[in-house]
């Protein structure tokens, strides 16, 4: 790849939309071309300029108390027009808001800001656990109790404890709680929420992860394409807060999994803003 | 409340209004509260709201008769930047902002969607509703105007045609 073209990409490299072997493609030309490495440089410190710029202006902020007396409003309507549209999905929509929350993504998409090993390594943690603790019983560690888990190490788990689904529309009939506890796999620790749909096990797995700021995004064309390994014939779906990340998982297929995902998200997203 | 905040601060970029920016913003989450059904589970829920705040605006800028911006900024001759100065090292706040206010609103609607927003190419195409090679022309173009304001040659040319008329 020469200047002339490293220059023409320049723009698209710095925004991360060149496909993976063309990235790789303008790195390789960017590691032995300082003219061109300068040039990117000063995108790259464009685009961070404008972002800040933007983020901080003072005449842009919303007044402090502009959210919350938005979202007060839209509850009073929702409130008020629950008989005509779709009041779960309202409320659901309201919670995420109230909770800073992402709707729900699918496993095997894209993930912008956390680095991918980041993620990838969450979601490894959570299979394998739903693997050696919900399918085998043969996790190194006893499980504890959620309530014992708050009481040791402070963590929201309690709030688990009643968290049933809710009545969303579920395909393939009742989603049944099977038990809840606290258990580690590979060093990680994760609030654990056996259910049974379709007569087979779903893991709902809420581990704690805070990451500045930042959002958790999903779906085909929506980041730089990133197929997160499906272990073993288990798929999974995620979503996030605030503070933890919230994995789905079974050897049920993708659609499942997500309905069980949208039938788990309002009661979860619930508990996790009473924290 | 991460979501309302940045959808404001779009809305404020665009209305220059704080009671009108409130209002965009409220629009838009009731429209986007109503269709929430219809929303793809595992597409980019930002990219979503941002293309609601763009509708809803616009649906407001037609029913308030405004003219909207006719002249497609991408055939205006004179615009074209010949050279592209290296971006300076040192940026502040003010000059970027004050740049990006000075490039056609085409070019910074872009800008922000891509700089600030972080939607792809594709989400940008499908926000604005014009081709993906429209959104890529009107980057370059855009941000090739953005680094000739913030340029010190244009910098000093400003400050030059602003300095008080010497009195004769």
């Amino acid at each position: 790849m020469d200047c002339r073209e490293v220059r023409s990409l320049a723009e698209a490299f710095v925004s991360d939309q060149l496909m993976v072997e063309t990235t790789q493609a303008v790195v390789a030309h960017l590691e032995h071309c300082a003219a061109c490495r300068a040039e990117v440089q000063g995108l790259r410190r464009l685009r961070a300029a404008t972002r800040g710029a933007v983020e901080r202006a003072p005449d842009l902020a919303p007044r402090p108390q502009f959210a919350a007396e938005l979202v007060a409003r839209l509850r009073q309507d929702s409130v008020a027009a629950e008989a005509a549209t779709p009041a779960a999905s309202r409320r659901a929509w309201l919670l995420a808001l109230a909770a800073g929350m992402l709707l729900i993504v699918g496993a095997g998409v894209g993930v912008r800001e956390w680095s991918r090993a980041g993620f990838a390594a969450l979601l490894h943690a959570a299979i394998g656990d739903h693997r050696f603790c919900a399918l085998h019983f043969s996790l190194a560690e006893h499980p504890i109790t959620l309530e014992e888990a708050s009481q040791r190490y402070g963590g929201v788990d309690r709030l688990l404890e009643t968290v049933e689904p809710s009545a969303a529309a579920l395909t393939g009939g009742p989603l049944r709680v099977l038990e809840r506890h606290s258990c580690v796999y590979d060093g990680r620790r994760f609030a654990h929420i056996v259910l049974r749909y379709k007569n087979e096990l779903v893991s709902l797995m809420v581990t704690e992860d805070q990451r500045p700021g930042r959002e958790l995004f999903g779906g085909a064309g929506s980041g730089p394409p990133a197929a997160l390994p499906v272990t073993d014939g288990f798929h999974a779906a995620s979503f996030r807060g605030a503070n933890h990340v919230v994995f789905v998982v079974s050897s049920l297929d993708d659609a499942d999994v997500r309905e069980v995902a949208r039938a788990m998200f309002t009661p979860i997203a619930r508990a996790l803003a009473g924290a | 409340m991460p979501h309302v905040d940045r959808l404001f601060r779009l809305a404020m970029w665009w209305e220059r209004d704080r009671r009108e920016a409130e209002d965009l913003v409220q629009d838009t989450l009731v429209q986007a509260m109503q269709s929430f059904h219809r929303f793809t589970i595992g597409t980019n829920c930002r990219a979503w709201l941002v293309a609601i705040l763009q509708h809803v605006r616009n649906n407001r800028r037609r029913s308030k008769l405004r003219r909207p911006t006719v002249e497609d900024p991408d055939h205006r001759i004179a615009e074209n930047v010949p050279f592209v100065p290296a971006v300076p090292q040192h940026l502040t706040d003010e000059a970027v902002l004050a740049a990006l206010r000075g490039i056609p609103e085409p070019y910074q609607d872009v800008i922000l969607l891509s700089d600030v927003e972080e939607l792809t190419y594709k989400e940008i195409a499908e926000t604005l509703g014009i081709p993906m090679g429209t959104v890529m022309s009107r980057l370059h173009r855009g941000r090739a105007q953005l680094r000739a304001q913030l340029s010190p040659a244009h910098a000093a040319m400003r400050a030059a045609a602003q300095a008080p008329k010497g009195r004769t």
